[in-house]
């Protein structure tokens, strides 16, 4: 099992298991956490919006151009914390990875 | 216009309403006007100026506080036409097509809200809130396609006095100043923007004409609305004032009798006169002493027969104390009785018999000019004159 720390726009932390190879976005959507994801994980949308905690950016696969001209259309946008949690997958390597839902724009 | 310059026309209203109501006169047109039955009946003719008079001429297509904030939108039919209202990060307010460039879907359902992006439904290509395609999902096997062609494609818009203009034809004329002229300073004492969006509705209702006609007399007041708005004003007492095919009619209070014990410099003027802003082709503004505001925006239905009423209505401030709510509360009821449950009863009534064959024509009379010069608007714009004309 791998765990996923999410916080949610309340600021409660909640603990959720992934297996290898699950979607966060899908994951995130799937425990009611507010990720709206409009397109249903294509990179389209913007609206699956995370902030990774610091510690954990740098660990992630690279952020595609797409996704960062999509992501820097939010209020929110944070080019060092900012990523769409459709185009992330879990793995072993990110067992105990935080997160916040992004406040909504 | 200073705010003495109001005042002083403020008075010269209310001056004009108590001479009319001291002998017991209104403003008139010259003659009684028969309208032949047609203009309210034939659908050749109705779908002819519907396209003429709502899709290719100016029309109030929503309040600027309806999209109070970057990625506000607001997704809606408009005579027929799928329109999408969104402020875009940059502040402006535009008007697209509510329709995905790819195979059509409408790309938001009605309604209103807040997103920085749109994404299609059915495959998710995303739209910016300036109407720029942002992505194709798949783009490199799509093919290729030139994604700066294929934005939404917009509608002329612009804010005016607190209010969203449109055009609901793409790439049609759009001069909006030209348009409002002179009606533009007299909307903007309204200071729509400033105030408080309670509420909405939509309403569906009788016919465009049967409907208009009564947003634009008020010698139905005494018979229809006794127990609402009608006991606020005095039936039958118009004071009417034209801007190009806009008006603003003027109505006395009851009270408008005791102004003639006051000296004018005492005048509170709007105490004893209600106005009405009527918008051609469909828009009306109902200011009411007290601090609120009713809005009806009336949108032509598929056929002569129903229209859509958007009726918004607006407090000064948000009513935060139990009196305020209660206030707002009780002239939201009002006006919504007075319209749903009077006005477009009667206009029901109209609608069912009005291929009976007892009238080949409706008369409008002296004593309802601004529903004269609505007809006649339509009249001039329908025989392809396209000056605002003031």
């Amino acid at each position: 099992m791998i765990e996923i720390v999410a916080t949610d726009r309340e600021q409660q932390r909640r603990a959720l298991s992934a297996s290898d190879g699950d979607n966060l976005m899908e994951l995130l959507r799937d425990h009611d956490l507010e990720v709206e994801a409009v397109c249903g994980g294509c990179c389209s949308c913007a609206t699956c919006h995370v902030l990774i905690d610091n510690d954990w950016f740098d660990r992630l696969p690279a952020r595609g151009a797409l996704e960062t001209e999509l992501l820097s259309l939010s209020d929110h946008f944070d080019d060092r914390l900012s990523r769409l949690s459709c185009q992330l997958t879990a793995s072993p390597q990110l067992h105990g990875l935080q997160l916040t839902i992004a406040p909504e724009d | 216009m200073t705010a003495t310059d109001r005042e002083q026309e403020l008075r010269t209203l209310a001056q004009r309403a108590l001479a009319h109501f001291q002998k017991r006169t209104t403003d008139q047109a010259a003659d009684v006007l028969a309208e032949p039955i047609a203009a309210y009946t034939d659908e050749t003719q109705y779908q002819r100026e519907v396209e003429r008079i709502f899709r290719q001429l100016p029309i109030a297509l929503g309040l600027s506080i309806e999209l109070p904030g970057a990625g506000s939108y607001l997704a809606m039919d408009a005579a027929g036409v799928p329109l999408l209202l969104v402020r875009g990060s940059d502040n402006q307010a535009r008007a697209f097509l509510n329709v995905c460039r790819h195979r059509g879907s409408p790309l938001c359902k009605p309604g209103s809200g807040k997103r920085r992006t749109f994404s299609c439904p059915y495959h998710a290509w995303t739209y910016s809130d300036q109407g720029a395609l942002l992505s194709v999902y798949a783009e490199d096997l799509f093919g290729d396609i030139d994604k700066d062609q294929l934005g939404l494609v917009e509608l002329p818009c612009a804010e005016r006095a607190g209010l969203l203009w449109g055009a609901l034809t793409p790439g049609v004329h759009f001069d909006i100043d030209d348009w409002l002229g002179d009606f533009a300073p007299e909307l903007q004492t309204l200071d729509l923007g400033s105030w408080h969006l309670y509420t909405q509705r939509d309403l569906p209702g009788p016919g465009w004409k049967v409907t208009m006609d009564g947003y634009l007399e008020v010698y139905h007041h005494n018979s229809v609305h006794g127990q609402t708005v009608g006991q606020h004003t005095i039936g039958n007492l118009l004071v009417l004032d034209q801007y190009g095919p806009h008006q603003r009619m003027t109505f006395g209070r009851r009270s408008i009798g005791t102004l003639a014990d006051q000296p004018e410099s005492q005048w509170q003027p709007l105490e004893h006169i209600r106005l009405i802003h009527s918008g051609f082709p469909n828009l009306s503004v109902s200011g009411i002493l007290g601090g609120h505001c009713l809005v009806s925006q009336i949108f032509p239905g598929p056929t002569p027969d129903i229209t859509i009423t958007r009726q918004s209505v607006l407090a000064a401030e948000p009513p935060t104390s139990d009196a305020a709510i209660q206030a707002t509360e009780a002239f939201s009821a009002m006006v919504l009785q007075a319209v749903q449950d009077e006005d477009y009863v009667i206009g029901a009534g109209i609608q069912s018999v009005i291929h009976a064959g007892a009238n080949e024509e409706f008369l409008i009379g002296r004593n309802e000019p601004a529903v004269q010069h609505y007809h006649r608007n339509i009249a001039r714009f329908m025989a392809g004159d396209n000056r605002v004309a003031r």
